[in-house]
């Protein structure tokens, strides 16, 4: 069963088309990247998968689901079983939750059984190596420890699809190279079918199935 | 957002808040209008108009320096002088003008222009100084490295400006309808009428309201003006800041120009705080009658003896209208804030409440809750609750809904993709990342419900509340009582500030 399959989708904001049409298929349990200019559209592309952005045109399904037809959403983004890891540093992480409330409120959210979340904060915490920052909140976080924790969070509820909006942006090379290293074992374990947006294709080449160009709101090489 | 929630809050802020002006509005008719563009009117109008024109300059003149030196520079002391700067705007105008008229032999227009500055200026140094302590650490540094204080200025007052412009839009709406000062100074020196009182002579004279609202329309029509542009400025300065990516800017030194920006910081406060407090202080110890301890100790015993009932009364009712405005507020201000359309609309329709003329929305309630079914309701304490709640509730809104604009939308996105529903969102996401604001709102219902009395006059409950005995109190001359009872106002006005200054770690965030 194919993981993502976008017809014909266009997002439009102000009158203006800022993406589509698109049209992509992308197997499961494959790592694509997204490339691009800033403004091609990258983010818009992750948005439109998870729900966040909504479509005026087009189809988009999810493991075989639709989960938008034209402008309707037939499945909202929680449903979609989708993790999104938000472009920036710490970008869209909670500030007045400490790495551990933050994982277990995740949790709480899917209601998982109070007497599992800790076991499963733990095994979460372990897996991003964030031990000694357990009860620090976001804003007392380094940039490579908040974008962890970023990818913990969107790892928490065991997504079928994870997507990266360009994560390694804040980080230095030594970091850089551990985040991925990271994401990739994680994404074998897992099972994921993961999407990356990013400027720097050469940093993921060695973990990529598959890139995709994106321009002014078109994919343009090679063709889904 | 959780379409029950909202529909419930709005229905509540439709009924206290919005309830009193529909049912006045509806009692117009084509005779109400009569004599209302008369020559007298039309001066009136004009009048009060200069009036808060002139507030609004002083208070912008005084609080961008103020807010400025005291947020963001090493004045000596800048945090203390930040503090006591906020006084005059929660001490309430009345009492500010009890204490300036033994002080100085200034009277009428002029008198009511600066005091009603003096007491608005804290309005624009808070404006000026949150819209300064947003900028990005790195935007300032860039300045700095291009040009040093000078240049950071440059940079930094395109974006502080609409902020302090903002403000003094609501230090226009707050002179303007200010229905106390002007009394009182005309009640010690020549008459100085202004377009609030033409509206409570309206009414008191024929009791016909429809005459009253139409008498009211053209200050309605100004108060508008002046709150339209300070909703839309302070819309386009609402930045998405917060996140972890903010980086809060240093404090700038300014070398041995810090001593010439002490004085002028010492000098605003000992016109705005330390002389008129030290006034009320030495009047309450006997004045010129000769001031001793003892004195004091009498007028306070005094005071809280015959003012407690007075007290209790009001904090009752200006915390049971805190309380009510933070569910409304929480719900309402999170839909505003993210309304993709109609959002002009809503704005309008919130603000309508402090739109209005005090005198008005009072009449109002009493026209809507002055009836068989309702009777109870109105003779009980609590009409007052519900009339501070409808007048003050948009400040709570507004507040909540500025930190909303503010908040990453990508917190609740996150939050929204990890499973919680609407109410979740709002009660365990956004609600506690904002708790300043929503406690912050809170206070300002508070304060300003503390100090209010030109509309809960007209509501009998509201007859105990202490700023009426304040006010009864003011023009038997009683000094040392007045003195006294004024000191206890303010010290329970600020009282929830300084429990949340001594409890919390984080500033109470009421702006934009």
């Amino acid at each position: 069963m194919t993981a993502v399959v976008v017809s014909g989708a266009r997002v439009e904001a102000g009158g203006r088309t800022i993406l589509g049409p698109i049209d992509v298929s992308i197997e499961p349990r494959t790592w694509t990247t997204i490339v691009g200019r800033s403004g091609a559209g990258k983010t818009t592309f992750l948005r439109l998968i998870a729900g966040l952005a909504r479509p005026t045109a087009g189809r988009v399904a999810l493991f075989g689901e639709p989960v938008s037809d034209g402008a309707r959403i037939l499945v909202p983004p929680e449903r979609r079983g989708v993790g999104l890891v938000f472009q920036g540093g710490g970008a869209g992480l909670w500030p007045h939750m400490s790495v551990a409330r933050t994982l277990d409120f995740v949790l709480s959210c899917a209601r998982v059984p109070s007497h599992e979340r800790a076991a499963r904060v733990a095994q979460l915490i372990e897996a991003v190596e964030l031990g000694p920052c357990r009860d620090r909140r976001p804003g007392e976080l380094s940039g490579g420890e908040a974008q962890r924790l970023s990818l913990a969070r969107a790892l928490a509820n065991r997504p079928r699809l994870l997507l990266l909006d360009e994560p390694l942006g804040p980080l230095d090379a030594e970091l850089r190279a551990s985040m991925v290293e990271r994401v990739r074992v994680l994404h074998r374990e897992f099972g994921l079918t993961t999407i990356q947006v990013t400027h720097d294709p050469h940093e993921v080449e060695h973990v990529t199935d598959r890139t995709l160009r994106l321009d002014a709101g078109t994919i343009v090489s090679p063709a889904g | 957002m959780s379409r029950p929630l909202v529909a419930v809050a709005v229905l509540v802020f439709a009924i206290v808040g919005l309830g009193p002006i529909v049912i006045m509005v509806a009692r117009l008719d084509p005779s109400s209008f009569e004599g209302l563009f008369s020559e007298r009117t039309l001066s009136l109008l004009g009048r009060t108009s200069a009036l808060g024109l002139g507030a609004a300059a002083l208070a912008t003149l005084i609080g961008v320096p103020f807010g400025f030196l005291t947020a963001r520079t090493d004045v000596p002391g800048a945090p203390v002088w930040r503090a006591l700067g906020i006084l005059p705007l929660l001490v309430p105008p009345l009492v500010l003008a009890m204490s300036w008229a033994g002080m100085t032999s200034f009277r009428g227009g002029l008198a009511t222009t600066t005091l009603l500055g003096i007491a608005t200026f804290p309005l624009v140094a808070l404006f000026t100084a949150r819209a300064a302590e947003r900028i990005d650490a790195r935007r300032e540094e860039a300045a700095l490295l291009a040009g040093g204080v000078w240049a950071v200025v440059r940079v930094e007052l395109p974006w502080i400006l609409p902020s302090a412009a903002c403000a003094a839009c609501f230090a226009f709406v707050f002179a303007v309808n200010d229905f106390a000062v002007p009394d009182y100074v005309s009640s010690i020196g020549p008459k100085y009428n202004v377009y609030a009182d033409e509206v409570f002579a309206s009414w008191r004279s024929s009791q016909d309201t429809g005459h009253a609202v139409a008498a009211a329309i053209p200050l309605v029509a100004l108060t508008l003006l002046a709150l339209l542009p300070a909703l839309e400025l302070r819309r386009r300065q609402a930045a998405v800041t917060f996140d972890g990516d903010f980086r809060a800017p240093a404090t700038l030194r300014l070398g041995a120009w810090r001593w010439v920006a002490l004085v002028f910081v010492l000098a605003v406060l000992a016109i705005g705080v330390f002389a008129p407090f030290g006034r009320l202080v030495w009047e309450s110890g006997g004045g010129a009658r000769g001031f001793t301890v003892d004195n004091v100790q009498a007028a306070f015993g005094r005071a809280l003896e015959l003012g407690r009932v007075n007290l209790q009364s009001s904090l009752t009712y200006a915390t049971g209208a805190a309380l009510l405005c933070v569910p409304i507020a929480i719900v309402l201000g999170h839909a505003s804030a993210r309304l993709v359309r109609g959002s002009r609309l809503a704005a309008m329709l919130v603000i309508l409440p402090v739109a209005v003329p005090a005198i008005l929305f009072g009449i109002g309630n009493i026209a809507l809750w002055n009836r068989p079914a309702t009777g109870a309701l109105y003779d009980s304490g609590w009409m007052v609750v519900v009339l501070l709640a409808g007048r003050f509730a948009s400040f709570a809104i507004l507040a909540f809904a500025a930190g909303c604009a503010a908040i990453d939308p990508r917190l609740e996105e996150a939050a929204r993709l990890s499973g919680a529903g609407p109410a979740r969102r709002l009660t365990r996401i956004v609600a506690p990342a904002l708790r300043p604001a929503v406690i912050g709102g809170a206070t300002l219902v508070f304060v300003l419900s503390m100090r209010e009395l030109d509309a809960a006059i007209f509501v009998p409950a509201a007859n105990g509340t202490v700023l009426f005995r304040l006010y009864n109190a003011v023009h038997f001359g009683r000094d040392d009582f007045v003195a006294a009872l004024a000191l206890l106002v303010v010290f329970f006005v600020v009282l929830p500030g300084l429990v949340w200054t001594l409890v919390a770690r984080r500033k109470l965030e009421v702006l934009p």
